[in-house]
């Protein structure tokens, strides 16, 4: 009963889930029911899938006639392919299980409404399609769709500055998008395919790129950038994180950091003998990194700062990325996992902060240690976990950063992660000791905000990293394999 | 020149935060200027060895003019559309001029 | 290359280009949503383009080639490889019309956001709406 066939129910039926509590807008208790019984859903069916192929309409792979159609390549893909493997589980479950955390969290709120739910389970949706996505058509279809609904969340806070900040990523959205379509048109003007295991085989079979095919690469590369949230689009994505609540802005830094890495292996894999990739990959990683602790120092607002470190840390993603060997890349992915853990750890306990003072300004919250002491303690280990401190998750992942980066001749890269954990670390403690020891705080505690849910979940979260830690061997191994195994 | 510094970075974060503002200052400028350093040598060591020598005192030498460049970064970077989009455009033409003079079709 | 191909990448180059432009250089949030406009409409024409063909069968349309057909008793079918000699490029077509969709859901949000930007602070000017950010 479970096999590959259930692989395109992972994005139909969080579409369909999307659906319903659209049309049950305003009913707040069926929408509740709904929300927290399909997103239990979404993440059980990522764990049963067996890992395979989907091919969709059951379109086999066929001869291509290539003196007819010119093809490189003797036989192709005719339908849309979804590709289900290690890697793939592994970003849906863990896409899924924080996908829940947040829903649980919004669920409670005033702004809460059917069509907002809808929104997470619609960019839920897109994004497991990216992930799974083998045709590149389609990839660029949910990568649009999820800039809507992302969009659409910050929207959803009804404030001036959100409606600037969301307006601005539409249009730069917009760049981006028209940036990949146009790449993907002239691969399929050059190629005549969209299937990206066909388009790989047929840029090696046809030798040296042509100008057309260097085009294309420039334009989805720019694209790539705007979906990472890397250098010149590093301002608006962290002006949506800032924007959105910060519950949101978790999941939002989640998805960029999931596309990000999905879109690379797309692009690694299409465009595998082309060497200079990587090299852009990596200046522009090596400048988002600096920037954004730079960036990050320099705030006084707990969501802009954190805003600035989740987009730096997706740099150290690019940055493990570009380097290009196989132990790079699995490095920057398992930093892309763990990250995003400790990354939603501290945005959740903003959002903490945010329900119980009504503000994030760090100089006008103090001494909040002793009134809610049990997040003032996990933040301290998530700002720990996030600056690469031994026993939690991404010092794993730092230290293969930094280790492939020696091994791949560029030992400065090396120093340079080690000063951006300082850095991040300089940045969150600051946050840390104004909000939670400095005696003298302007702003009051809401006396009725228990916040019990956000407690359970940071704790979760704080165990988990730990976990990942202590273990690390579950989650880098298989990654490992499968980057060994695409030859990227 | 460094008992200015400290004046300097006294001076522009004072309002985020007393001494913590004036620690992250430094940080970050600390930051900076390794940065370059890194940026340089790495450059630098890919191209040539006799550059190498050269190039890393004449790093120096440009990163001591520039100090403090952290409030010049922080200028760079705000909200406003104007500035994103004028980094956009220059980050279109780096990558296409990159693509092409790379691979050997322009040059 | 054909001669409507070409003009129809020309103007796509001019679409995009002045879209680009549109969405870089100018002040107006309006200016700058047609602009993305532009762009989307200059990457659908390169898609047409690319299938195009003179006289060409429309696959889409009309049922030419059946794969399991027998010419005998489908006298009006084509074999594979007459079909196939025949018929223009399908696949851009069925991309335009997705991509199509996908712009005018962009398109709205733009505008809507446009509309509520625009009854915030009366001015349809890019510099003095994000002016205004820095200060709160």
């Amino acid at each position: 009963m479970f096999n590959s066939t259930l692989i395109p129910l992972m994005v139909v039926f969080p579409l369909i889930a999307a659906i319903l509590v659209n049309f049950l807008h305003k009913k707040d208790r069926s929408v509740k029911t709904i929300a927290i019984i399909s997103s239990i859903v979404a993440v059980v069916i990522p764990i049963l899938t067996l890992y395979g192929v989907h091919l969709f309409s059951g379109h086999i792979r066929t001869e291509s006639f290539p003196e007819m159609s010119k093809l490189l390549i003797p036989d192709v893909y005719m339908g849309i392919v979804y590709a289900y493997g290690p890697l793939q589980k592994i970003l849906l479950v863990l896409l899924t299980i924080m996908t829940v955390f947040v829903i649980f969290l919004s669920l409670n709120k005033k702004l809460i409404s059917g069509v907002y739910i809808a929104m997470i389970f619609i960019s839920l949706a897109s994004v497991s399609a990216i992930i799974l996505a083998d045709d590149f058509f389609n990839f660029f279809v949910f990568i649009e769709v999820l800039t809507v609904a992302q969009a659409a969340l910050v929207i959803a806070v009804r404030e001036t500055k959100s409606h600037k900040a969301a307006f601005k990523y539409m249009i730069f959205g917009s760049i981006s998008g028209g940036s990949i379509l146009l790449g993907i048109a002239l691969l399929l003007g050059v190629y005549g395919l969209l299937n990206m295991t066909d388009l790989s085989n047929a840029i090696k079979a046809g030798g040296a790129l042509q100008p057309i095919a260097l085009t294309a690469i420039s334009l989805i590369t720019i694209g790539w950038l705007y979906e990472s949230g890397l250098f010149p689009f590093h301002v608006v994505k962290s002006n949506m994180y800032e924007n959105a609540m910060p519950e949101v802005a978790a999941l939002l830094q989640l998805q960029s950091k999931v596309v990000l890495v999905a879109m690379s292996i797309a692009l690694l894999r299409i465009f595998s003998g082309y060497s200079l990739l990587k090299s852009v990959m990596l200046g522009f990683a090596i400048f988002t990194v600096v920037v954004g602790s730079v960036m990050a120092l320099q705030q006084t607002d707990l969501r802009k700062l954190l805003s600035f470190v989740a987009v730096g840390q997706a740099g150290l993603v690019a940055m493990g990325i570009g380097l290009g060997t196989s132990f790079s890349i699995s490095a920057g992915i398992f930093h892309a996992i763990n990250d995003v853990l400790s990354m939603a750890i501290l945005f959740f306990v903003a959002g903490f902060i945010f329900e119980a003072y009504k503000t994030t300004k760090v100089d006008k919250i103090g001494d909040a240690l002793q009134k809610i002491p049990l997040v003032g303690l996990v933040m301290f280990l998530a700002t720990l976990a996030i600056s690469g401190v031994p026993p939690f998750n991404s010092y794993q992942s730092e230290l293969r950063i930094i280790q492939s980066a020696v091994q791949a001749g560029y030992a400065e890269l090396g120093v340079l992660v080690i000063l951006l954990s300082v850095a991040t670390f300089v940045a969150i403690i600051k946050a840390f000791y104004l909000i939670f020891m400095r005696p003298g705080s302007t702003a009051e505690i809401d006396p009725k905000f228990k916040g019990t849910m956000y407690k359970t979940i940071i704790v979760v979260l704080i165990a988990m990293c730990l976990f990942i830690g202590l273990f690390p061997h579950v989650i880098y191994d298989p990654i490992y394999n499968v980057i060994v195994a695409l030859g990227v | 020149m460094l008992d200015k510094i400290y004046e300097i970075f006294h001076d522009r974060m004072i309002h985020k935060g007393k001494g913590v503002g004036v620690g992250s200052g430094f940080t970050s400028e600390f930051l900076m200027i390794s940065f370059f350093l890194i940026a340089g040598i790495l450059v630098l060591r890919t191209a040539n060895s006799i550059l190498f020598a050269l190039g890393s005192i004449l790093i120096l030498a440009a990163i001591l003019f520039t100090v403090p460049s952290v409030f010049r970064v922080e200028k760079e970077n705000t909200d406003s559309i104007n500035l994103t989009s004028f980094y956009v455009a220059i980050s279109i033409v780096t990558i296409l001029i990159v693509f092409f003079a790379g691979s050997g079709v322009l040059i | 290359m054909e001669p409507f191909q070409t003009g129809a990448f020309l103007t796509a180059g001019v679409l995009i280009v002045a879209g680009f432009w549109a969405i870089i250089m100018m002040d107006n949030l309006l200016k700058k949503v047609i602009g993305a406009n532009f762009v989307g409409d200059g990457v659908n024409l390169v898609l047409i383009g690319i299938g195009y063909k003179p006289g060409g069968l429309i696959p889409e349309v009309t049922p030419h080639f059946h794969a399991s057909a027998i010419p005998s008793t489908f006298s009006h079918f084509l074999a594979f490889n007459e079909f196939a000699e025949l018929a223009s490029y399908p696949l851009p077509f069925a991309l335009v019309l997705t991509n199509i969709v996908i712009g005018a859901s962009t398109l709205s949000v733009m505008l809507a956001l446009s509309v509520v930007l625009y009854h915030k602070y009366q001015t349809l000017s890019v510099q003095k709406i994000f002016e205004a950010m820095e200060e709160d």
